[in-house]
């Protein structure tokens, strides 16, 4: 299995929609990882970004995601069996990291822990993705 | 004074047990992963496939977009 990372955007995209497109990226994402071609490793603020919007979505009361979608959604995660790499980092990291990638705090656990291993990512976020290329990262594509 | 003393063992034995990222020497990470197989793997796609939503429309905001503005904010 390929390890990559997960941008908390792919998943974000394939809960609660998104452009043809980009739906089209997430579910190309999905199938991977259950063929076991890709192993999801994220870093822990891509638990904050998830949990954040899947609270955000239920406080405005939305019939589509109920109680018992959100229940059957997080153990779906869950069951995906995505790695979690707790780095080491504090605000000066971060801090660091968004000068060198030239990204917002928010981004850079993602595209460091990508850079640090080397390996790719998977995103849909533009600010990553130009990032990506302008520091040889590479971003997981489907043809 | 005894009870008060064992109480503190205890957790000062509990926080040690506690992983934290801030106690891990710079560039070592701690992984965590909740053990799955690959029928939960398959049966969590295709929950989380047959349930996304219809694409937006040309002009709506999709999640990706969201997300972007919320980085940013």
């Amino acid at each position: 299995m390929k390890p990559f990372v997960l941008d908390s955007s792919v998943l974000i995209a394939c809960i609660f929609g998104d452009t043809e497109e980009n739906e089209l990226y997430a579910s190309s994402v999905i199938r991977q990882i259950v063929e076991g071609n890709l192993q999801p490793i994220v870093p822990q603020h891509f638990h904050v970004e998830l949990a954040e919007f899947m609270v955000r979505r239920r406080r405005t009361k939305e019939a589509k995601f109920g109680a018992a979608r959100l229940k059957k959604t997080m153990q779906s995660i869950e069951d995906l069996g995505i790695e979690t790499q707790l780095i080491n980092y504090v605000f000066t990291n971060l801090v660091e990291w968004s000068e060198t990638f030239h990204i917002q705090a928010k981004d850079s656990p993602f595209v460091a822990l990508a850079y640090k291993l080397d390996i790719p990512i998977a995103t849909l976020d533009g600010g990553i993705i130009q990032a990506c290329k302008t520091h040889g990262i590479s971003r997981i594509v489907f043809h | 004074m005894r009870a008060t003393a064992q109480k503190q063992e205890s957790a000062s034995k509990k926080g040690k047990s506690l992983p934290s990222f801030v106690e891990l020497p710079a560039g070592y990470t701690l992984i965590m992963v909740k053990p799955t197989t690959p029928a939960k793997r398959k049966a969590a796609a295709k929950y989380l496939l047959d349930n996304m939503p219809p694409p937006v429309k040309k002009g709506e905001k999709g999640a990706a977009q969201l997300v972007a503005e919320y980085r940013r904010s």
